[in-house]
């Protein structure tokens, strides 16, 4: 009995401990007044407007053992777009800019270098493998027009990984 | 005594069973086990309150209105008429759902007495788009705003000329009043348009 309860124990915690890959997100992005312009009077705003690259997305994992025993390890980071409050001829799209750094040579990332549409439903967005630093990525929003007023509106981008 | 030994061996190997259960699942859920964090980033859009006002014109755009002195004694001096300038008005308007703007003119200057400068804008024509001004037909012209075009919301008429509302002027004498103070001098003024909120 007592050894069943200690490999119980055991059990939940190696299965707690194995979900230790994260994708992190760091800085931030705001489209506002100065970002997109009217040129000139009579003109519309700018068809496309990007945002400053100042988003990296970080693949790490806090578990030494993870880091030790399996670096290779492979993934894939899908992206999703859940409004908060959004006008539907606005278009939200996303790249990846640059591969950043890895601590060992045997990081990689693949895909996700031309501009893709982030829709409400969870779409690839780029894979690799091993723990990887600050990837850039940028965001572009599209579809903006004078002709839909003042407004402000706002949405979560949410990078999930996956395991290979 | 036996019986003792067996049962340190059996637990031996009960708990090196237990252990080797422990390192497979340890690996295997190293390898094999599905990661699924994810994390969030907020992606805020604020479209800004936009109003830009432009006149557009090929060549110049002044307009100018010259009396004709009378060849017969007793007949009046013609002076008025109306002049087209190929003069549009562009502008582009961002602004919160239910409010408006309009388009006021107004003469910096002295006109001299007894003249009346009018002034109309067509509707929009051209590339623009959104909800356009309306015209407010011909409107006298003084030195206080006078509305030339209302109902402005978010829009943009497309810049340039040919894009936007073409203006016209007119020139009218009051003839009591000119005969009574005008004198025979040249007389210039400006034409000030501003796009403002419709309160």
């Amino acid at each position: 009995m007592k050894v069943t309860s200690v490999l119980v124990f055991l059990l939940l915690g190696l299965l707690a401990s194995a979900q230790q890959m994260e994708v992190r997100v760091d800085g931030a992005v705001s489209f506002d007044g100065a970002t997109f312009a009217v040129t000139e009077a009579g003109e519309d705003f700018a068809f496309g407007v990007e945002s400053e690259s100042s988003l990296w997305i970080s693949i790490d994992t806090n578990d030494y053992w993870d880091k030790k025993v399996n670096p290779n390890r492979k993934w894939w980071v899908e992206v999703v777009r859940e409004d908060l409050t959004w006008n539907d001829d606005v278009r939200l799209e996303i790249v990846r800019t640059g591969d950043g750094y890895g601590q060992k040579n045997n990081h990689k990332v693949y895909d996700g270098t031309t501009y893709q549409y982030i829709g409400e439903n969870s779409w690839y967005f780029f894979r690799g493998r091993g723990i990887i630093y600050d990837i850039p990525i940028q965001l572009r929003l599209s579809g903006l027009s004078v002709t839909q007023g003042a407004q402000d509106f706002e949405t979560n981008v949410i990078l999930t990984i996956y395991d290979d | 005594m036996t019986f003792v030994l067996l049962d340190s061996n059996f637990s031996n190997m009960k708990h090196k069973g237990a252990f080797l259960v422990i390192i497979m699942l340890f690996l295997l859920t190293r390898l094999c086990l599905g990661i699924d964090k994810n994390t969030e980033h907020k992606a805020s859009v604020v479209i800004p309150d936009v109003a830009l006002l432009s006149l557009q014109f090929d060549g110049n755009s002044n307009i100018e209105f010259i009396g004709t002195s009378s060849s017969v004694a007793g007949s009046k001096i013609e002076m008025g008429g109306e002049a087209t300038a190929d003069i549009w008005l562009n502008y582009s308007s961002v602004c919160h759902k239910n409010q408006k703007r309009k388009v006021t003119a107004t003469v910096v200057g002295e006109v001299p007495e007894g003249v009346i400068i009018k002034v109309k804008a067509d509707n929009s024509v051209g590339t623009g788009k959104g909800e356009l001004g309306k015209t407010n037909g011909t409107v006298v012209l003084s030195n206080n705003p006078s509305d030339v075009i209302s109902g402005i919301g978010s829009c943009y008429t497309g810049s340039g000329a040919h894009n936007g509302h073409l203006l016209s002027y007119q020139l009218e004498i009051d003839e009591e009043m000119f005969y009574q103070a005008s004198e025979n001098k040249f007389a210039s003024v400006h034409v000030v348009y501003t796009l403002t909120d419709d309160n």
